[in-house]
């Protein structure tokens, strides 16, 4: 590869900066607003971010943890450190707890265009490419939430950008293995995905004439950076594992009990072809570009991973792939190693539960992302004399697409998911926080849900967050169904309207409306405007 | 081949579809005539290939589509869309056509109902309601009209094409974990794989873009119907690709396929029992 190829073109250069720019007002524009509001896993990271800011434990009382108990999820570390130091610049909000996460998707725009440049040295593809991430709906969705795989898809293409380059050069050290190594500790899919596309990347290249010794060094310091990752390793997370591992499905559990024969045969079965139907799942097209974002209720109308009108510059991308892919990539290596993220970006999701988990799979988000750039590419070679037409008709193509994805992002979503995703539970802790000082006792109701009280939100830690209530005082004022004022507990209401000074705060489903209008201290509405919470006083 | 047994051999075709079509207008699409279907469908297609006959129909034999059921209308469909295709005077393809408008008329299966699905216009008044709430009718009836149809039966149509649905899973596709059954045998998916990548696909290729499109124009896409349009065209991509392999790698996948038809028909025999 011409080594020039890394002066970088001014016309691209100019380019590469408005699609950064472009990145980021997509990305941070409004990020307190959009998602409207912050689920629990977020408000979880958020609350974890502070409690090590105060006191350098987690919630529940761990030091330095590498991997956080959190909600008994047990997340991993990297993206709550992150936010606790946001937090220390920003203060305990929703900006702080999502702008990691915006940040890495913006240097996940730029980072792109380097490594495309590494495997093909076309900079027009390279720079069409990074255009396509910065308006991919799966991205931009990834990117306003605290998405730790977000995080986790930045390390890698930089960690697999700076691998590549370092066998180019046959560098001694390698800085790529640091990220790499990293972004294991930013989201568990990159446990899997990391090391394997590491190891196949080297045996690629070191069968070919690539051959490099320095590639001992690095494997070795890749290793000894992942020694803390295997140390957590322990019984506690083990069993987070064991937990999510597809083998302990309910349904195979189910039907290899009922089975005749040798039982662990038959669970060997069903899970080797589970794990196959899952690996195939994420290839079907019809469900990745139409339900593939899950942003409505609707079981038909829907967004997936990438635009309706790009399916024609994917499938044209793919056809120049299947036929001539040595006149894409750089060499025969650069083009297997890309294949190789292709074949092992699936893997984490299959082996675990869930269909269709677009966190676990989002670093095949830039496969998809490479193969559309191509047809766009070459789409622009083909129109020759009328390529100021064409570029007109891809802003077009874009424009259409981009307006259906704002209009289902910031307002189908919202009302869509608003009795699941975005349930007023701040609304509720401000309530209850504003009101502490007037009433003896709190009681905070934690069911609620549209066709009756099923779903359970965790109050406690909204209270938490938004009070900003540090892990000293939470774990001094604990009580049996609380801490401090706060109750959180099933409502009753003929046994609690006898208690006194006592605020609750439930759903319609524990406190009738109709009964109680002239107790009412406030009604607290999901998104759609229907009634959510009730908050009502006693005698 | 001279003129008469070319002669014999449509009147056969147009014999054998005819009665069938009449069958079903009269009597329903009886799915228990299946196999007996097929394998007419089978000898069909030998004659007309006699020179690599054989192997097509070992392919089309060797896939799981015979355990799925009502599946011989869409079949027909497609056999004389393809049957006029390949006639060379004009009166044989246009008797061709009719007989596959029938087929297609009469298949109670194949139809375009996407309109009538409640749920799509509920969404869409629905989503048009968010947007008037906030003030914004005109852009409300800009984006959410019937075009959003489209996304719906292309989406439809091409859940066809994965290759989890042909090779892997078949109608399992989601959810359920009991053991699938692929329309296609999992071994065709090299050869489909290796023919893509050497692009000889393309009236073939062509014909299963066409079908899926008719899959998806379907209110309640059935999988059986899409096995069934799928796989006579997919089929000769493999029999094509096959061709063209070493005469040693041929006779190995001879016997894997020998080996995958024995073990279908076993399978085959255990669940005709239970």
């Amino acid at each position: 590869m011409n080594t020039n190829s890394y002066i970088i073109n001014r016309y691209h250069l100019i380019w590469m900066g408005v699609i950064v720019v472009l990145a980021a007002i997509l990305r941070l524009t409004w990020l307190s607003r959009y998602p409207v509001s912050l689920n629990v896993d977020e408000v979880a990271i958020g609350y974890d971010a502070f409690s090590i800011l105060k006191s350098g434990k987690d919630m529940h009382g761990k030091s330095w943890p590498t991997v956080f108990e959190s909600l008994g999820d047990y997340k991993p570390g990297l993206y709550i450190y992150l936010v606790a130091f946001s937090e220390l610049v920003f203060g305990v909000n929703e900006v702080a707890v999502r702008i990691p996460s915006a940040i890495a998707g913006i240097f996940t725009v730029l980072v792109l265009f380097f490594l495309i440049s590494e495997l093909t040295n076309n900079q027009r593809l390279a720079v069409i490419s990074s255009l396509v991430l910065a308006l991919s709906p799966w991205h931009i969705r990834m990117s306003r939430g605290a998405t730790e795989a977000n995080l986790a898809l930045f390390l890698l293409i930089s960690g697999y950008w700076l691998t590549l380059r370092a066998i180019r050069f046959r560098s001694k050290f390698n800085f790529g293995v640091f990220f790499l190594a990293l972004s294991t500790y930013a989201y568990h899919s990159e446990k899997v995905i990391a090391p394997l596309l590491y190891f196949s990347t080297i045996w690629i290249f070191y069968k070919s004439a690539h051959k490099t010794k320095e590639w001992i060094t690095w494997t070795i310091v890749f290793l000894v950076l992942l020694v803390p990752f295997f140390k957590t390793l322990d019984s506690r997370n083990q069993s987070r594992l064991s937990a999510k591992t597809i083998n302990k499905d309910v349904e195979i559990q189910m039907v290899t009990s009922r089975a005749d024969g040798n039982k662990v045969i038959v669970n060997t079965l069903l899970t080797a072809n589970t794990i196959t139907k899952r690996y195939f799942e994420y290839f079907d097209f019809g469900y990745v570009l139409n339900k593939g974002l899950n942003l409505t209720n609707s079981s038909n109308l829907d967004l997936g991973w990438f635009y309706w009108l790009e399916l024609p510059f994917l499938l044209y991308g793919v056809g120049l792939i299947l036929k001539n892919k040595e006149a894409i990539f750089i060499d025969k290596e650069r083009a297997q190693s890309a294949l190789s993220w292709l074949v092992l970006s699936p893997i984490p999701a299959s082996i675990t539960m869930d269909s269709y988990h677009p966190f676990r799979l989002l670093s095949m988000v830039v496969v998809y992302v490479f193969v559309i750039a191509i047809g766009i590419d070459k789409f622009i070679d083909l129109a020759k004399a009328r390529r100021y037409l064409t570029f007109k008709a891809i802003f077009l193509v874009y424009f259409i697409s981009f307006a259906y994805f704002v209009d289902y992002f910031m307002i189908q979503y919202p009302k869509d998911k608003s009795h699941w995703q975005f349930d007023p539970s701040k609304e509720v802790a401000l309530t209850a926080l504003k009101n502490q000082e007037r009433f003896d006792k709190i009681v905070i109701d934690p069911n609620f849900g549209k066709t009756g009280p099923n779903i359970v939100g965790v109050p406690d830690l909204y209270i938490l967050f938004y009070g900003q209530i540090t892990p000293k005082i939470f774990r001094e004022s604990i009580t049996n169904n609380g801490f401090g004022k706060f109750e959180f507990r099933k409502i009753d209401w003929n046994i609690e309207q006898k208690n006194k000074k006592t605020l609750l705060i439930g759903s319609t489903w524990s406190l009738p409306i109709d009964d109680l209008r002239d107790r009412i201290e406030k009604e607290i509405k999901f998104y759609n405007g229907e009634t959510a919470y009730l908050a009502v006083k006693t005698d | 081949m001279t003129k008469l047994s070319q002669t014999l051999i449509n009147l056969w075709i147009f014999l054998l579809i005819f009665v069938r079509v009449l069958l079903v207008f009269f009597y329903g699409n009886d799915g228990s005539k299946m196999v007996v279907d097929f394998l007419g469908y089978l000898v069909l297609m030998f004659v007309i290939y006699r020179s690599h006959g054989f192997l097509y129909m070992l392919i089309l034999l060797s896939n799981p589509i015979l355990l799925w059921p009502n599946g011989f209308m869409p079949m027909m469909v497609v056999a004389c869309v393809h049957l006029a295709l390949i006639q060379k005077r004009i009166a044989e393809k246009i008797i061709f056509i009719v007989l596959g408008a029938l087929a297609f008329l009469y298949s109670g299966v194949i139809e375009i109902s996407i309109q009538k699905d409640i749920g799509i216009i509920n969404s869409i008044n629905d989503f048009r309601g968010g947007l008037i709430e906030i003030g914004q009718p005109l852009i409300a009836k800009i984006l959410h009209n019937k075009i959003q149809y489209v996304p719906v039966v292309l989406g439809q149509a091409i859940s066809y094409l994965s290759p989890g649905f042909l090779f892997i899973t078949g109608d399992n596709n989601v959810g359920s974990i009991s053991f699938a059954i692929p329309p296609m045998l999992n071994i065709y998916l090299y050869f489909v794989a290796t023919g893509l990548l050497k692009i000889r696909w393309n009236k073939y290729g062509i014909a299963v873009l066409v079908y899926t499109v008719i899959l998806g124009l379907r209110r309640f896409p059935q999988t059986e119907d899409g096995v069934y349009l799928l796989s006579i065209p997919i089929s000769m991509i493999v029999k094509n690709t096959f061709l063209e392999l070493k005469t040693k790698q041929r006779l190995v996948l001879n016997i894997l396929i020998i080996v995958n038809l024995i073990l279908l028909t076993i399978f085959t025999i255990n669940l005709g029992q239970q």
